[in-house]
């Protein structure tokens, strides 16, 4: 049995606990938000302190903090899902190179680490005989990472391109059907729930040229940071534009692409031809890798939510739970 | 790299059957890929020849070598059109695109016979708004567009365009 540290229980971690909670080959030990943790060796009731949650706004008591848990509790994995921040990766950062340095495994589906750091984090967890997962960082559900490593293994890569932000492929294919201008479709991708109240990661290109770096990084064998995308937002696009590409069979979405050889990485709109398998609305994630063999396959998938995300997570659990016999 | 161009024969047959099966046979020999047959009959002078048209694509090197087997075939063509301008891209700018001059746009694009704009369409929705553009460029090869598009690249950065490109849309 896998003994689990879990740290954040918002969104993504409610997934967790959800998907895990019937499952025998797993136990969550220990558990964190913001403010609070509380470790139990024999298992934490999740819905217990999901209902404590609500109540006071903590899952445990102040004095266990996320550095703490990973740093003391016995446990095998450290599952962290807190909030990506882009620019320094910490508190989660620091939080998984704490466990790591134990020789714990991590899975994680935050961007910000795996994005400024994989070559250390994956250094730091070779040199301590451990893991460190991310399926869940690249759009949600969608096993990309699993998929291009393994059901791709050996197939050279000439390009990819991903639509890898949901929030801007709603804006667009609202745009597209009802002829909305971007501040109108922004507005009610908002009151639904799938834009944030500061969108500007979203629709600048940030999010989907973090999640390509990721792949760049992990799958292709590249070596490159947010500064080598190039990158334009979604936000001058015009319904006019919209209608224009139409006209030719074509429409508009914000387009990750990537040519390994050329080094070229850029997240842009693109002219896509209406059938192209890219183009679908809503807030799915898609991705169609070129390879040398197999010609194009195209991945897609729900890119967000929270057992959708947890499904990423548990597929890469079960990979360690297999590879260490846990 | 090969370059490929775009070709129309004009072929006349005499018209019995099996004609038109003797004159593809060199084109497909030639490594062309036929793209339409259009043929017509000369309705007020039944019997005599069938005019045909075919538009092909094949490297531009294989051309003298089949116009020859061709003519060891007793195939008259009576006309050859070239479309030398075989690359085609098709983009859309938002901004100021009118403000900005768009001659100036255009003519810096526009190399004679060697890239041209074929198409453009503007949409100005209000005064002072941000229009929107749509264009197409043709070249004679994918080396010609990649430095149209440069160039394309450079006048938006000046000009503070939205450049929209396509993915793939080579001819
Ligand atoms: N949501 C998705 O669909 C999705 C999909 C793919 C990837 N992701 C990524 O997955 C991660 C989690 O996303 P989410 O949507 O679950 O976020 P969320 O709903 O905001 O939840 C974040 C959780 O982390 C906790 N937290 C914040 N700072 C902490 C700290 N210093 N120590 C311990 N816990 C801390 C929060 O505590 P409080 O409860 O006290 O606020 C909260 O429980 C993010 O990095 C996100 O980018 C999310």
């Amino acid at each position: 049995m896998m003994k689990i540290a879990l740290i954040g229980i918002g969104s993504v971690g409610r997934g967790v606990g959800e998907v895990l909670k019937n499952d025998k080959r797993f136990k969550i030990v220990a558990a964190a938000d913001s403010k609070s943790g509380l470790v139990n060796p024999d298992g934490i009731d999740f819905d217990a302190i999901m209902a404590a949650k609500k109540k006071t706004g903590r899952c445990g008591t102040t004095d266990w903090t996320a550095f703490r848990i990973a740093a003391e509790v016995d446990y095998d994995t450290l599952v962290e899902v807190t909030p990506t921040n882009a620019e320094t990766g910490e508190p989660a950062l620091s939080t998984i190179k704490i466990a790591l340095s134990r020789g714990k495994h991590v899975v994680t589906s935050n961007k910000g680490p795996i994005s400024l750091a994989y070559r250390d984090l994956k250094a730091l967890a070779k040199e301590n005989n451990a893991d460190i997962r991310f399926e869940g960082t690249v759009a949600g559900a969608v096993p990309i990472i699993n998929g291009m490593k393994n059901g791709l293994a050996g197939n050279p890569v000439k390009a990819l391109f991903g639509v890898l932000n949901g929030t801007c492929n709603y804006i667009l294919s609202r745009m597209e059907e009802e002829g909305l201008t971007y501040q109108q479709a922004l507005a009610e991708a908002r009151d639904l729930g799938y834009a944030e109240a500061d969108p500007t990661y979203d629709v600048n290109g940030t999010d989907a040229a973090i999640k390509l770096v990721i792949l760049a990084n992990s799958v292709l064998g590249m070596n490159v940071t947010l500064k080598d995308v190039q990158r334009t937002g979604i936000d001058r696009i015009t319904p006019e534009a919209i209608k224009m590409a139409h006209t030719t069979g074509h429409t508009i979405r914000l387009i990750a692409s990537l040519y390994p050889d050329k080094r070229d990485l850029e997240v842009s709109p693109r002219l896509l031809p209406e059938d192209d398998p890219l183009v679908f609305s809503e807030t799915l994630n898609a991705i169609t890798v070129e390879t040398e063999y197999a010609g194009a396959i195209t991945f897609i998938g729900a890119g967000a939510g929270s057992v959708e995300t947890a499904s990423a997570i548990l597929s890469d659990l079960v990979f360690i739970l297999k590879k260490y016999a846990l | 790299m090969q370059k490929y161009i775009r070709t129309t024969l004009k072929l006349e047959l005499q018209d019995k059957p099996g004609q038109l099966l003797t004159a593809i046979k060199p084109i497909s020999e030639s490594g062309a890929n036929i793209i339409t047959i259009s043929h017509q009959r000369d309705e007020e002078n039944p019997g005599s020849d069938l005019i045909v048209d075919i538009v092909i694509s094949l490297q531009e090197s294989a051309l003298p070598k089949l116009l020859d087997s061709l003519k060891a075939q007793n195939i008259d063509v009576t006309r050859i059109g070239i479309e030398r301008l075989m690359c085609m891209k098709t983009f859309i700018l938002i901004g100021h695109i009118l403000h900005t001059d768009l001659t100036d746009t255009v003519n810096r694009i526009d190399k004679k016979d060697i890239t041209e704009v074929t198409e453009l369409h503007i949409i100005m929705p209000k005064l002072d708004e941000p229009s929107t553009a749509k264009l197409t460029i043709k070249a004679v090869n994918e080396a010609e567009m990649d430095h149209a598009i440069e160039k394309l690249e450079k006048i938006a950065a000046e000009k503070h365009l939205m450049i929209i490109d396509e993915i793939g849309g080579r001819l």
